[in-house]
């Protein structure tokens, strides 16, 4: 089928690359976490109280998919779609807290002059942000502020972004939720005391997948093609491939091997790249050979691939200053220590090439 | 004495377990080092190692896979969704977006405009772009297709990051260069190194994606550098902005989070942006400064022999028959390929050399099919070149001058003797001297050896330590150590002979040894004592 692998290969990218669709497949303790986010901002929108909360997990494990599937959600809900404005700040961009106001200011599309910012406190300026949202807008909109990369902004000068949002969470004027997305298990000793005690201390945690069942099934999720999928035939022979890959003994070893490694959705999505990426027209199903491929790039032992470019030389200068490093135990040494010790010399070797000796130089 | 050679069999023991260790890594190379003798013919010693057999088992399993793939023959022209879909679906934080707008509505449109028709070439997308790639970048076919399937069409989604990495002159910048160019989307190249600080970065990158290479936009931090890419995206394209950070171990020094952040790009902006990292470091040694997103690696290899001699006799002047240009490449291969493989030089070493080699052609004493009399001509200026240019000891300039002046007779200087004569002869007053001397021992001495060699009373004789002495190192190798004023001036009273009072003149003369720049003043924080003092002249090693 010419326009069903080219569809395809778009339909997965996206999958891959972009966390609208994930197929459909979320593991059990995803679904909890989900549950309370969910629960929380409800809360907020809904009830008007002001509420923070923590989710934490390692890289790659999905707090950013937490956050945006509870969006959606809310999207889809009646009472809450219009009542809400989401305030996005990321700890590596956001780096100082001047920065994170005027990031907010501008995501609460409020037009402000620079003077006057920088002329109040930051409290007084965040308080002005938000008298200034409510004032305008009339009905009570909550405002969620979601707070990426939450260490780094326990390092800013007095924490006092932190303070402030957690500080206004706590009373009642303006409500609103501070949501903080770390992979610091300990992120709360990080905090000042009085931010700390503001804090709800409500943390949820994220763990990637414990057995390698539900990674199977994940990745069989994310390579299925969906129901309304236009070519009708493509899309049986696909179902069908995927259901014999997924039987596969170099296939399943391959995701065993990745799922030893690293058993988080990134990387299961960059091992799942390489064969997406190979469909044409040509190759329209996917193949185990892909797979391992895959493995294999990923996996490549980058030094010794590196190793294997160097010339002669400089090959015999590494086993020299090998040798060195050794017999110093470890005491630093330099060149002229290598270049005139004994271990470089016994390596020097006159090929019969002429008369001359090529390595002496 | 039992001891040291038990050490230097211990020694050899050691060093043989080394041996052993790295033959499991480098084993062609290893074997090479240690033959006795190499075959009369290069060439087959050469394609034992670098041949073009040489391969890993993974290879011979992807090529089996990708001849399929260079096949593409009948393809339907790529389909291009409606730009507005794609982008209200992509922007997820700036407006309140509905949830459902996704895969549904972007299938339609790809279905709309279907078409089943095989297009003149029969190749489509990307692909069509392959064989004049591969034309012209000999070498690095498995690279160009691992790159093209890996970015994708232009308006597909791709990996965030990509890094791309291998030995000096292996063609990643060239190969990125020629793909971005060739498939005409927005990219930006820029070298860490000449944009040395973020806001540079930022400026040089938002202007080159506008087209303009040589200007500079001006962006003062990470969230208006994201706003200026989304704004650039919106409104000038819907296809992946390309950014590519040549020397990308440089930015582990600028800022802490700028690596990290720069890897997130898609994530950030909520646009297609694609950072291409290219660097001859490996990941490892970046990856602490990455904040734990790892990009998709790309490894470049070393040309093989082959590739290397395709390569470089496509520098064949105009004019000049192919295959004897070839034999002169093949003789400079075989010569310079144990000491670098590195295929910018050798084509600097060869260019050089070339019209060396075609004097004796010129001037008529051999035809060109003579090869071994054009091999013994030219011989002993590769051993010259070699020992010269390569260690950048002359320039090429001084050295085709240096072959002009050898021709013509004028200078006795023969091409094995070193640096031309242009040092300067330094006369030192007599108590310089004494004090240069003086220094260089302060400097080189231990301390504790100074009672035993420049006192002059008679020591008391102490009893020889059973204990067994470790073997110290050099102190010559290891460099020269500072050594305090009043130290410098005990070991100089020690070795003149006659009797001088310490007078300004012989503390002056110390100071116009520091501003000759033979010795050097510490410029540390305590200084309590005096000041401090550092040789830099060395005796021959």
């Amino acid at each position: 089928m010419t326009t069903g692998a080219a569809a395809a290969e778009t339909l997965l990218r996206n999958r891959l690359f972009s966390d609208l669709d994930d197929g459909g497949y979320v593991p059990e303790n995803k679904k909890e976490v989900l549950g309370t986010v969910q629960q929380v901002l409800e809360r907020t929108i809904v009830e008007s109280e002001g509420n923070s909360l923590l989710i934490i997990g390692p890289r790659g494990c999905g707090k950013t998919w937490v956050m945006d599937s509870v969006f959606r959600t809310l999207q889809g809900d009646r009472r809450c779609k219009d009542n809400y404005i989401r305030v996005y700040l990321n700890g590596l961009v956001h780096t100082d807290d001047r920065l994170a106001l005027l990031e907010i200011a501008r995501q609460l599309n409020i037009d402000s002059d620079n003077e006057e910012h920088t002329s109040m406190s930051f409290s007084a300026a965040l308080d002005y942000l938000l008298a200034a949202l409510r004032s305008g807008s009339g009905a009570n909109q909550s405002v969620i502020f979601v707070l990426d990369e939450f260490d780094l902004f326990a390092s800013h000068k007095n924490q006092s972004l932190l303070y402030n949002l957690l500080d206004i969470s706590q009373s009642s004027h303006n409500p609103i939720a501070v949501v903080g997305l770390t992979c610091r298990l300990d992120v709360v000793e990080l905090l000042e005391k009085r931010v700390k005690s503001r804090f709800s201390h409500r943390q949820l945690l994220l763990f990637p997948h414990s057995e390698f069942r539900d990674y199977a099934t994940l990745a069989q999720s994310l390579l299925s093609l969906p129901i309304n999928f236009k070519q009708r035939q493509f899309r049986h022979e696909w179902q069908k491939n995927i259901q014999k890959l997924l039987q596969n003994a170099k296939v399943l070893q391959a995701l065993q091997q990745q799922f030893r490694l690293s058993a988080d959705v990134r990387s299961l999505k960059t091992l799942l790249l390489l064969p997406v990426s190979r469909l044409s027209p040509t190759h329209p199903q996917l193949a185990p050979s892909d797979f391992s491929l895959s493995l294999e790039l990923i996996h490549r032992d980058s030094l010794g691939a590196v190793m294997k470019g160097l010339s002669v030389l400089e090959l015999c200068l590494l086993v020299a200053v090998r040798q060195i490093s050794e017999l110093s135990c470890g005491e630093p040494f330099n060149f002229e220590m290598v270049y005139c010790g004994k271990q470089w010399s016994s390596l020097l070797v006159t090929p019969r090439y002429g008369n001359h000796s090529i390595l002496q130089l | 004495m039992s001891s040291t050679a038990s050490m230097r069999r211990s020694q050899r023991h050691r060093a043989k377990s080394f041996k052993s260790e790295l033959e499991d890594g480098v084993q062609a190379t290893y074997k090479a080092i240690k033959l006795k003798s190499l075959e009369k013919d290069g060439r087959c010693a050469s394609n034992r190692i670098y041949g073009e057999d040489y391969e890993d088992d993974g290879e011979k399993a992807v090529d089996e896979v990708e001849e399929e793939l260079t096949e593409t023959d009948s393809a339907s022209e790529e389909q291009h969704p409606k730009r507005t879909t794609k982008k209200s679906a992509r922007n997820r934080v700036e407006q309140v977006s509905d949830g459902d707008t996704g895969d549904a509505g972007r299938q339609e449109e790809e279905e709309e405009e279907g078409e089943d028709g095989v297009g003149e070439d029969g190749v489509h997308g990307r692909w069509r772009h392959y064989h004049s790639l591969c034309s012209r970048l000999p070498g690095r076919e498995r690279q160009i297709q691992l790159l093209l399937s890996l970015l994708g069409e232009p308006r597909q989604l791709t990996c965030p990051a990509l890094y791309v990495y291998g030995n000096t002159s292996t063609g990643k910048t060239l190969v990125l260069k020629t793909i971005l160019s060739s498939l005409q989307v927005p990219h930006a190249f820029v070298n860490c190194i000449e944009c040395y600080s973020p806001k540079l970065l930022y400026g040089t990158i938002l202007a080159h994606l506008m087209g303009d290479t040589s200007g500079y936009v001006r962006c003062d931090s990470m969230p208006s550098f994201i706003r200026s890419l989304q704004s650039f995206a919106d409104e000038r394209t819907a296809e992946t902005m390309y950014i590519v950070l040549d020397k990308a171990e440089r930015l582990r020094e600028m800022n802490a989070t700028l690596l990290p952040s720069l890897l997130r790009l898609s994530e950030l902006t909520h646009r297609q942006v694609c950072t291409i990292l290219v660097s001859e470091l490996v990941w490892e040694k970046l990856a602490m400064s990455a904040g734990g997103l790892r990009p998709y690696p790309l490894h470049f290899p070393q040309y093989t022999r082959g590739e290397v001699l395709a390569i470089m006799s496509l520098d064949c002047p105009e004019g000049e028959p192919l295959s004897f240009y070839r034999t002169f490449v093949n003789h400079v291969w075989n010569v310079f390929q144990y000491v670098c493989r590195d295929l910018g030089e050798l084509r600097y070493l060869s260019s050089l050399l070339y019209p060396k080699y075609c004097e004796p052609v010129e001037s008529g004493e051999t035809s060109r099919q003579e090869t071994r009399k054009l091999w013994r001509h030219i011989e002993p200026y590769f051993r010259g070149v070699m020992s010269k240019i390569h260690l950048r000891e002359i320039s090429s300039a001084q050295w085709v001058k240096a072959q002009v002046q050898m021709d013509s007779g004028e200078t006795s200087t023969s091409l094995a003797q070193g640096v031309p004569q242009s040092k300067a002869v330094l006369e030192l007053p007599y108590f310089s001297k004494y004090l240069l001397i003086a220094s260089y021992l302060a400097s080189y001495n231990p301390s504790k050896t100074d009672k035993k060699f420049f006192s002059k009373q008679k020591q008391a004789r102490t009893r020889k330590s059973k204990k067994p002495r470790k073997e110290k190192p050099n102190h010559q190798l290891l460099g020269p150590k500072p050594f305090p004023l009043d130290r410098l001036m005990a070991i100089f009273y020690s070795i003149l002979e006659e009797a001088v009072a310490p007078s300004a003149d012989i503390y002056s003369q110390i100071s116009s040894l520091v501003t000759l720049q033979l010795v050097s003043q510490l410029h540390t924080k305590d200084l309590l004592d005096g000041p401090k003092y550092k040789v830099y002249t060395m005796l021959p090693v």
